[in-house]
């Protein structure tokens, strides 16, 4: 259940990119930050993500190296040995990320109620579905000339989570 | 007698007949009414119920088993399964669903809060731990590349919720592992899906209320489910439903007994009074066999709602025998009275008639003790209503004795079927050699064996059985088997179960088993694991977590224990995976991809430790009661043997018992042969037509080929076979090797039991 919830997350907030520009090979560089309350300092990562027509990659590279693939309708992670091992119970969330892509409102609509955010260029988009309403309260999206540059994950317990994308290549070098 | 007296009889006589008349009658109704009155008290005061579980009807085994099987999985026959696949499945899915909360029939899965799993489990941080953590925690480096990867994530609600509680992330891990056991399906925008062969199910379970597993409700409930079903499929055409679940099964054995109950019951009463009508041409002979009929159903469901207050329906399917053992009563009573000289009845016929009843009785009183309530429940079903029977005919039906008479061709049919049966007495040889014959050729043919199987009784339909095996391929129970541990106590268990997993894990690394010690360790395992962490944590092991969240690392000294953890949001789930009894505790649990034979080696190994196979122990259960039968047919036979001694001549005892062995090895050759194998109802009616050959048996002894008791006898043995008959058509297997087994009986009885006389002699102490 709980893989199901960060692949779906990861899988929505990933192709939001693709969505805003739909161009079939779309790749960047992703930095985010954890806020937990009652801490100091946010925990702090980054990596990159490139999708091609037939995977998505999501690959966090500092301070650790965890890759997520979804291709074929299904998520796989990247063992120690770099095997890709696919995750039961992920493979319905495929199924909105491809809502999202295709920017298909109507199937958006039944699972989130969307509305405008106080914040100039962004959306909130609150969660219908049981299992993604327990973990977040909402999420908010900004976008710029179509192109998603953060999403804020609020959770319910005051925690929350920023992702700032980078749509300039990365290097292969930035890879492993 | 003075002579005013006599003057006032004389006088008096046309009014006293007609008081003798309406005393008569009177008498008849009296008795009737009290039998009654009777049912209707035990009704008022017992308050039974009728009950169509199949199971229920299986021998008990194991009273520790007994006693964990009603705990773990009694819920589950009240659990009903739709899966749902297609083009619509989803809006059939939604469609169902409302309807099923519309009809008070609440979907049962609910998924558990995850700030409620966490604030339960902060306490005991450092004291659980996952497997995952056991192996992150082994130093510095490996710890510091779990804690990275966990906190990278971009959402994992266990770390969210839990990390302000327990910084270590020991926690985290914990539930995010058990959880992941915990969750069988996909949940999929609130619907819980799963795939299966390329194909995606919607899934729907809904519970049961308890009251709706009366016959009635259960048959209702199914009838509404399935209309509702019907509509769907009109609605939607290319989605397919599939539903399983014991009401189902209910419903369709509770109806098929229920129509064979009625159809048998009816033509057997159409051909009982055809035959009376057509012996007697008389509505007294009618009456009296109804009323002695009547008299044996009411004193045997008297006497078997006071012993029973839960009687199964089968019990009245196989009640219908009744009907032609307690006629044959009043068949012998009234043919004794209409050829009697003298009022009332002969000597020989009570004889006859008292051993007839002791020997049924006692056949059928040993059934009591049977461990199959339903064979328990026929015997004191029949015992009682026999005995009801027996005071009726001694008691009333000699009244009507100068009204009884026979009609003139019957006793020519009478004349007749002596001559065939004195000609067979002179060809007894043969006879005997054809019998002998016909027992060696279905020998060669089948060889006897008992198959006890007990899925080969299911009566339930072959859509029912196929949605059952399919849901449990969905629910992935289909490679699966449940093991039950036994422990002294709590912990006695969780300490076992953790061995038996290590022990299994050895062996098939790739077993999957969810324990009850998974969410519950052991105290000495959570001293242990609170011993490990608080070593690393002196080793530096921790310092990352420390530096990230700025929370110095605290290890809890909490235990938890199986009473908190039944005040947990887990509780419903462990409640039904764990039982604490006076005298041991249990938990079951389900262990997959490993191979049978591997988990019978472990069960074999240790006695604590049970392989649960329903199936298996019902059948075991009923090999045992097979040869339990074999043994009591033994016994009838030796209690026969000298019973004959006792009352006969000990060279006509042998022939009489040579018979019976006779009768009961044509019984089952033959049946070896129709049947492929024989069953315990096989054995059961043996033992029926034991009973009945020791009636023929003793009463061709005491008043021989006399044209009365060739007619009685016939009459007695056709009505059983048009009553049993109907029985080897019913589509019910257990149902059709009764009525199979006593209809052999009955021909291969009625030609053989006549060869036991020597010569034939007129009414014995007449």
């Amino acid at each position: 259940m709980i893989r199901l919830i960060i692949f779906s997350v990861a899988c929505f907030l990933t192709t939001l990119s693709y969505a805003s520009e739909l161009s079939l090979n779309k790749s960047g560089k992703f930095s985010q930050e954890k806020y937990f309350a009652g801490f100091a300092k946010p925990f702090i990562s980054s990596g990159v993500f490139v999708l091609e027509p037939e995977q998505l990659k999501w690959q966090v590279t500092k301070p650790i190296t965890s890759t997520l693939l979804i291709k074929n309708g299904q998520v796989y992670v990247e063992n120690a040995q770099g095997e890709a091992v696919a995750q039961p119970g992920a493979a319905p969330f495929v199924n909105l990320l491809q809502a999202i892509i295709t920017h298909d409102l109507d199937t958006l609509g039944k699972q989130f109620t969307v509305s405008d955010d106080t914040q100039a260029g962004c959306s909130l988009l609150q969660p219908n579905d049981q299992l993604l309403s327990q973990l977040f309260v909402s999420f908010q999206l900004c976008a710029e000339q179509g192109s998603v540059q953060q999403v804020r994950l609020n959770e319910h317990n005051a925690n929350y989570t920023i992702i700032h994308f980078n749509y300039s290549a990365p290097s292969a070098a930035e890879f492993n | 007698m003075p002579i005013t007296r006599l003057y006032i009889l004389t006088i008096q006589r046309p009014a006293l007949r007609n008081l003798i008349k309406v005393a008569r009658w009177l008498s008849a109704f009296a008795w009737l009414s009290g039998l009654a009155l009777l049912l209707i008290a035990v009704i008022v005061l017992q308050k039974p119920r009728i009950d169509s579980d199949i199971l229920a009807l299986m021998p008990q085994s194991d009273t520790r088993i007994d006693s964990v099987e009603t705990h773990f999985f009694a819920a589950n026959k009240q659990q009903v399964m739709f899966s749902i696949t297609g083009d619509n499945a989803k809006q059939v899915h939604d469609r169902l669903n409302n309807w099923l909360i519309d009809n008070g029939l609440p979907a049962r899965f609910n998924v558990p809060k995850i700030d409620t799993l966490s604030q339960f489990y902060a306490p005991y941080a450092g004291r659980l731990l996952s497997e995952d953590y056991r192996a992150a925690i082994e130093n510095q480096h490996t710890f510091s590349a779990f804690y990275y990867q966990k906190l990278s994530q971009i959402a994992d609600p266990f770390v969210s919720a839990t990390i302000n509680l327990d910084a270590s992330l020991s926690l985290a891990s914990f539930l995010t592992e058990q959880m992941q056991k915990l969750q069988t399906f996909n949940l999929e925008e609130n619907r819980l899906t799963v795939s299966y062969q390329d194909a995606k199910y919607y899934l729907l379970f809904a519970q049961i209320k308890d009251n709706a597993f009366g016959i009635e409700q259960a048959q209702q409930l199914s009838t509404s489910i399935k209309q509702q079903l019907q509509q769907l499929a009109v609605d939607f055409p290319h989605t397919k439903v599939r539903y399983s679940g014991a009401l189902f099964h209910t419903s369709a054995n509770a109806s098929q007994a229920k129509y064979e109950m009625t159809l048998f019951g009816t033509l057997s009463l159409v051909a009982l009074v055809a035959m009376i009508v057509w012996v007697f041409r008389s509505g007294i002979a009618l009456w009296l066999a109804s009323l002695t009929v009547m008299s044996a159903i009411l004193g045997g469901a008297a006497v078997l709602l006071a012993v029973f207050a839960q009687v199964h329906i089968l019990t009245l399917v196989f009640a219908v025998t009744l009907i032609g053992i307690a006629i044959d009563y009043s068949f012998h009573g009234m043919l004794d009275l209409s050829s009697s000289e003298q009022k009332g009845y002969s000597r020989g016929l009570k004889l006859a008639l008292f051993l007839s009843l002791l020997t049924t009785s006692l056949g059928y009183a040993s059934l009591f003790f049977s461990p199959m309530l339903l064979l328990a429940q026929v015997g004191v079903f029949v015992v009682a209503g026999l005995f009801s029977a027996w005071l009726c005919t001694l008691l009333i039906t000699r009244q009507w004795q100068h009204q009884l008479i026979i009609a003139a061709p019957i006793l020519n049919l009478a004349d007749k079927l002596n001559t065939f049966l004195q000609s067979l007495l002179h060809l007894r040889r043969y006879v005997i050699i054809a019998s002998v014959g016909l027992i060696a050729a279905c020998y060669l043919y089948a060889p006897i064996s008992l198959n006890n199987d007990v899925r080969l009784l299911n009566a339930s339909p072959q859509a029912l059985i196929t949605n059952e095996a399919f849901h449990l391929s969905l629910l992935g129970r289909d490679t699966g088997q449940i093991m039950i541990m036994f422990a002294d106590d709590e912990q006695a268990l969780l300490e076992q179960l953790t061995t038996f997993k290590a022990a299994v894990k050895l062996r098939a690394p790739d077993a999957k088993l969810n324990l009850l010690s998974d969410l519950l360790p052991s105290k000495v395992m959570q001293k242990r694991n609170s011993a490990l962490v608080e070593e690393k944590q002196k080793q530096g092991v921790f310092t990352v977590s420390e530096n990230i969240t700025g929370q110095p690392f605290t290890a809890s000294t909490k235990t938890l224990t199986l009473d908190t953890l039944l005040t947990s949001p887990l509780a419903p789930l462990i409640t039904q995976q764990v039982m604490q009894g006076d005298e041991f505790v249990a938990s079951w649990f389900m262990v997959t991809d490993v191979p049978e034979s591997v988990l019978a080696e472990f069960a074999s190994a240790d006695p604590q430790l049970l392989s649960y196979n329903k199936v298996a122990l019902l059948s075991e259960g009923l090999t045992h009661y097979s040869h339990s039968l074999l043994i009591t047919l033994g016994c009838a036979i030796l209690l026969a043997a000298l019973l004959f001694a006792w009352r006969f001549k000990i060279k006509c005892a042998f022939k009489q018992t040579a018979v019976l062995m006779l009768t009961i090895a044509i019984i089952l050759s033959l049946c070896s042969v129709l049947q492929g194998s024989l069953s315990i109802f096989n054995l059961l009616g043996s033992l029926l037509v034991m009973a009945l050959s020791i009636d023929y048996l003793v009463f061709y002894q005491i008043n021989q080929l006399s044209r009365e008791n060739i007619i009685a006898i016939s009459l007695s043995a056709a009505s059983s076979m048009w009553v049993f008959g109907m029985l080897a058509m019913s589509i019910t297997p257990a149902i059709y090797s009764f009525g199979l087994t006593i209809m052999i009986g009955l021909v291969t009885i009625f030609v053989l039991a006549p060869l036991t006389l020597a010569v034939p002699k007129s009414k014995e102490n007449r």
